[in-house]
């Protein structure tokens, strides 16, 4: 039944998150109406601007250069969270699973927590985070290898230790920083997210690794199913069970630690989002990635209009505060163990 | 008499063409070139009507050279003099408020230099930024020096900033020089659990020095945390806290440690303004004397109040007649706003 | 066309460790292998190497000439479907999308399931009767029918061969008859040939035409059930006397264990129990399954509990029936209480006859050995030779090592915790 209703819930939240943009693009601390955002915006898109005149001056840097970029970096940041978090989900066969599972997080934050700290231009400052994370997540495979193999359970507990380990580095850092420079307020924003310098140059970078993560994503999703009977059980149905969990380790830890490097460490949105998801369509992948990716592109961009509406708030804020009661209610509802 | 007519006629049609003419002339060589404290050469079309203040030095220094009717928007922080509290609010250094900043279209956004983030987002959307230090002394008269050549003040800025130079210079004229034996052990207490204190490379560390004191932390650079064990050895004659530490500083003090410092002992703690104390805007004056006066007891110097008393005069006129100007001007400004509605 | 598994000394192994050694038999389409052998034998293993989860250190695997070893996964799934003992499903999968993932071997990457999948899907959740439950998430299953739903994704898979690792362990016993019968049917059209672990003994000996018997990760023998399961090979591999009859219904063997001989690694402790009149019997067998040495006596033959000493095979002295102690017998009696480590004395009856018995326990006592008595009869109601008996009985429970207890589950938690 499920089945026959997935792709009208695909359409609905195609629209819902086109709808959820537009409606953000209206929302800010500047009075710019709904009209002329419209305008504005279609007079950027080639080939219909000639026919639109659209006001110029600040509403225009406004919506162009600011709430626009917010935006698209918001939808993307939400997608690769999300998908990432279903495909770690899916791997490690345990809904507690998160993007930042690996240490992407705890890695990325220890990169940016020394750039602030040596005043790393702001320039390199997300290819240094982006370094880290991944060269965290490296060390944890390295440990979690076993005889060419690759245990999910040393794996977890790898990522735990490097997570400590990263975390304890990133305290130490932002303990010997001085008061009165912004290092240690710098440290902190990166660790809560924010979405509030979002450029198009970040876009034409954060872009391409999305969909090119996202798709390989999907292209392993039936495996991925088959990986949840046990992996025993999925090398013996044909699937390359190695393979697959190569596949869908790096490419997920490379979109967190994407977005990690250029919007800091938004929490949350990867580990609940494929839940919503899962209830809405079950937990078959190759449904639940697009319904997950839009979900998290609806989800975060919904939580970044708040953030701006309420003065600048760092978004991982508002996630969290979004997030635990829908996650607790998920808890109390599934405590009769029907399954997530 | 028709001669006559034409002759007048010519005349006030040609000064009516010159009139027209000249404020272009004007405009076209009003164009200034600053370089800002990042070396950066900033080119403005003409001194900017309308300026955002990111950084509460700054502000103050924009309203001493009288350019305060100027600024548009200011930061969170920024609450001196007390018109400013009616601006714009744009944000903190954390969280800025890009969309309101663009939507107060200013001419040009003075912020600090250190917040390289924020400058280079500022100027991706089109801003035209003007950074400034706001770290030492020296910086305050850099700033002002710098801060009037962006408002086409350069000549008033700079003889303003001499005078707050001599001024300071006066203030502590008996003791910048003093030996490192005659001078007084001072404390800084900037926050409390853990005690962090300006070291060496500081604001407070030079004026600290300059109304002969010895800051006994400078041996720590910039910012650190001190321990109870240094400052129990160093043994300070005096100690300084911010006004908002006082309960907490009292509650320490009773500390049997803390009893045995010099200091607590005799009763020598004082509180002060941490706005004034830390900000390094014209205002430095009052923390300097205030200081000064503090350090003065132990050195066995006269105060030199007499001598400020002639000069705080001086050097309060022309904030007054800014103050006035700016009341003016705002008052205007209401009006204006009134007529709109 | 009969396909043939060919296995050929096959060696492997964990890590460094070898499991299996020199594993050779074969397995035609059409006919139910059995895989039996104690836990640790190496039977899932045997499993595991063949289907490529665990890499085969020497010999091969063949399937119609072909090594499959060689085969590419897919190709490999094509000729063997597994159904293991356990499954857990973190996530709530309907039945249907289990029993899907059996045609995953059919499947390219971004093809969907075509009608021939949808049908192959139909006809094996039919087959287990599972199709009423297809849009039930498997969360929400028993454990039988989960286990169908596994049983219908194997068959989904359309193998030449379906293994069964102790896939009907965990089914009560009307679902195991039902998955073997399914596979037996299955076999008998000729479909697929059948390799299944087995736990059950009897359930082996009922469906399998053939028997691997593995003991220590080597064939200890193979063959028809007849030639496998004998009383000798159960001996050697499990260490168990067992009855092997023959079912007259069917034909078919069946295998009783009878009792369990005791077992190099079982405890060393050796108790002597004084006994008689059938009092002692559920002791002595308690003692024995804890893994105890147990010696008894004196009792008289065809005494109830002499009986059950014969039964489990103890050291036991006896007397003739119905005769009084003699100085023989009670000398060897003594002989084994001073060998025994523990010694142990029921509440049974007391008369002129076997009042030895009451001394002897006596004498345990004062030679130092601990002594445990059992008394869910008082003595008074039990002795029948007036003082004698009152006054060994009073100077035996004086002794500082003796013990008294009222219920044998008392005794034999005391003793295991070792609190004797």
């Amino acid at each position: 039944m499920i089945k026959k209703n997935t792709g009208w819930i695909i359409a609905g939240l195609t629209v819902l998150l086109l709808i959820t943009a537009i409606y953000s693009a209206t929302v800010g601390t500047a009075d710019i109406s709904f009209k002329e955002v419209v305008w504005i915006t279609l007079s950027e898109v080639p080939l219909i601007n000639r026919y639109v005149t659209a006001p110029e001056g600040s509403p225009r840097t406004i919506v162009v250069l600011i709430r626009l970029p917010r935006i698209v970096l918001g939808i993307i940041a939400g997608i690769s969270l999300s998908v990432s978090g279903t495909s770690m989900q899916g791997i490690f066969k345990n809904p507690m699973a998160s993007p930042f599972i690996l240490g992407v997080s705890a890695g990325g934050g220890l990169g940016a927590a020394v750039g602030f700290f040596l005043g790393v231009s702001f320039f390199y400052l997300p290819l240094l985070a982006f370094l880290t994370a991944l060269g965290t997540v490296f060390l944890v495979f390295a440990l979690g290898r076993v005889r060419g193999k690759t245990d999910v359970a040393t794996l977890l507990l790898a990522g735990l230790a490097m997570n400590f380990l990263m975390s304890g580095l990133t305290s130490y850092i932002r303990y010997m920083s001085p008061p009165d420079k912004m290092v240690q307020m710098q440290i902190l924003s990166f660790m809560l997210g924010n979405l509030n310098e979002a450029a198009w140059n970040q876009i034409y970078i954060t872009l391409p690794i999305m969909i090119v993560g996202v798709a390989l994503v999907f292209a392993y999703s039936r495996d991925l199913n088959v990986i949840q009977m046990g992996e025993g059980s999925a090398l013996q149905l044909g699937v390359d069970v190695e393979t697959t969990k190569f596949v869908q380790l790096v490419t997920s830890s490379l979109l967190a630690a994407t977005m990690v490097a250029f919007t800091g460490i938004i929490g949350f949105v990867g580990l609940m989002i494929p839940h919503g998801a899962r209830l809405m369509v079950g937990p078959e992948h190759k449904r639940l990635i697009p319904t997950a990716a839009l979900m998290g592109g609806i989800f975060l961009i919904l939580c970044d209009t708040i953030s701006r509406m309420m003065g600048e708030i760092p978004v991982g804020i508002i996630t969290v505060l979004l997030g635990s009661p829908f996650f607790i209610y998920l808890l109390i509802r599934n405590r009769g163990d029907t399954g997530w | 008499m028709m001669r006559k007519i034409t002759v007048i006629a010519v005349i006030s049609i040609m000064l009516v063409g010159l009139f027209a003419v000249l404020p272009r002339v004007s405009e076209a060589d009003e164009s200034i070139t600053v370089t800002d404290a990042r070396g950066e050469d900033v080119n403005l079309e003409a001194p900017p009507e309308r300026i955002i203040s990111f950084m509460p030095s700054n502000t103050e220094i924009l309203f001493h050279i009288g350019e305060g009717d100027r600024v548009v928007g200011v930061d969170d922080l920024s609450d001196y003099p007390s018109e400013v509290n009616d601006l714009p609010n744009v944000g903190d250094s954390f969280n800025v408020d890009y969309e309101k900043i663009t939507e107060l279209e200013p001419d040009v956004v003075v912020t600090p230099s250190f917040n390289t983030q924020m400058i280079d987002y500022l100027e991706n959307i089109g801003h035209t930024v003007v950074a400034t230090n706001s770290n030492t002394l020296e910086d305050v008269y850099t700033d002002m020096r710098l801060l009037g050549i962006m408002c086409g003040i350069e000549e008033e800025a700079n003889q303003m900033a001499d005078e707050l130079e001599d001024e300071m210079n006066e203030i502590t004229q008996n003791t910048a020089d003093l030996p490192q034996e005659e001078r007084v052990d001072v404390f800084y207490i900037a926050s409390v659990g853990p005690i962090y204190t300006p070291g060496n490379h500081t604001f407070q560390n030079t004026l600290i020095q300059n109304a002969g004191g010895n800051n006994i932390a400078d041996q720590g650079d910039g910012w650190w945390e001190i321990s109870k064990e240094t400052i129990v050895d160093e043994d300070p004659d005096v100690i300084i806290a911010t006004e908002d530490l006082e309960g907490q500083v009292q509650k320490l003090s009773e500390d049997d440690v803390w009893q045995s410092i010099s200091a607590v002992e005799n009763d020598e703690i004082y509180y002060v303004d941490d706005d004034i104390f830390s900000r390094p805007a014209p205002r430095v004056v009052e923390a300097q004397s205030t200081l000064t006066d503090i350090t003065a007891e132990h050195l066995g110097i006269e105060e030199n109040g007499e001598e400020n008393g002639e000069e705080i005069p001086g050097f309060t006129l022309p904030i007054l007649l800014a103050s006035v100007a700016i009341i003016f001007t705002i008052s205007i400004k209401d009006k204006s706003n009134q007529k709109d509605d | 066309m009969v396909g043939i598994l060919e296995v050929k000394e096959l060696t492997t192994g964990y890590g460094e460790k070898e499991v299996l050694k020199n594993i050779s038999f074969d397995l035609k389409d059409g006919e139910v292998l059995g895989i039996i052998g104690p836990n640790g034998s190496g039977k899932s293993t045997l499993i595991k190497a063949i289907t490529g989860v665990i890499p085969i250190w020497s010999g091969e695997v063949n399937y119609d000439k072909k090594n499959i070893d060689e085969l590419h996964r897919r190709e490999r799934a094509h000729i063997i479907g597994v159904v293991p003992q356990d499954t857990f499903i973190n996530f709530p999968f309907t039945s249907w999308e289990v029993v899907m993932m059996g045609r995953n071997p059919y499947l390219g990457r971004f093809e969907n399931p075509k009608k021939e999948d949808d049908l192959a899907v139909k006809k094996a959740m039919e087959a287990t009767k599972t199709l009423r439950f297809k849009d039930q998430s498997v969360r929400e299953l028993s454990g039988g029918e989960l286990q169908r739903v596994v049983v219908a994704r194997a068959l989904a898979q359309e193998p030449n061969l379906i293994f069964l690792d102790e896939a009907t362990s965990h089914l009560d016993i009307g679902h195991k008859l039902e998955i073997m019968d399914l596979m037996k049917d299955r076999v008998k059209q000729r479909d697929v040939g059948v390799l299944s672990i087995h736990h059950n003994l009897n359930l082996a000996a009922r469906y399998c035409d053939k028997i691997v018997l593995l003991d220590e990760g080597k064939v200890h023998a193979k063959g028809s059930p007849k030639e496998v399961l004998t009383r000798a090979h159960l001996r050697a591999v499990y260490g168990i006397e067992a009855e092997v009859d023959k079912n007259p219904r069917d034909g078919s063997l069946y295998v009783t264990p009878i009792k369990r001989k005791v077992m190099k690694e079982d405890k060393e402790e050796v108790v002597h129990v004084v006994c008689g009149g059938g009092t002692g019997g559920t002791l002595l067998k308690e003692l024995v399954e804890h893994g105890y040495e147990v010696t008894t006596g004196v009792l008289n033959v065809m005494d109830s509990d002499q009986k059950m000493a014969d039964f489990l095979d103890l050291r036991c002295v006896t007397e003739a029936p119905f005769s009084s102690i003699s100085e023989k017998t009670k000398s060897e009696n003594l002989k084994l209480i001073k060998e025994a480590d523990l010694v142990m004395g029921t509440d049974f009856a007391i008369g002129p006859g076997n009042l030895d018995n009451l001394k002897d326990l006596l004498y345990a006592a004062e030679s130092g050995k601990k002594v445990v008595l059992l008394e869910r009869t008082g003595f008074q109601k039990r002795n029948h030779v007036g003082s004698k008996g009152d006054k060994i009985y009073r100077e035996l429970t004086a002794k500082s090592d003796v013990k008294i207890f009222t219920g044998i589950e008392e005794i034999m938690r005391k003793l295991d915790e070792g609190n004797i």
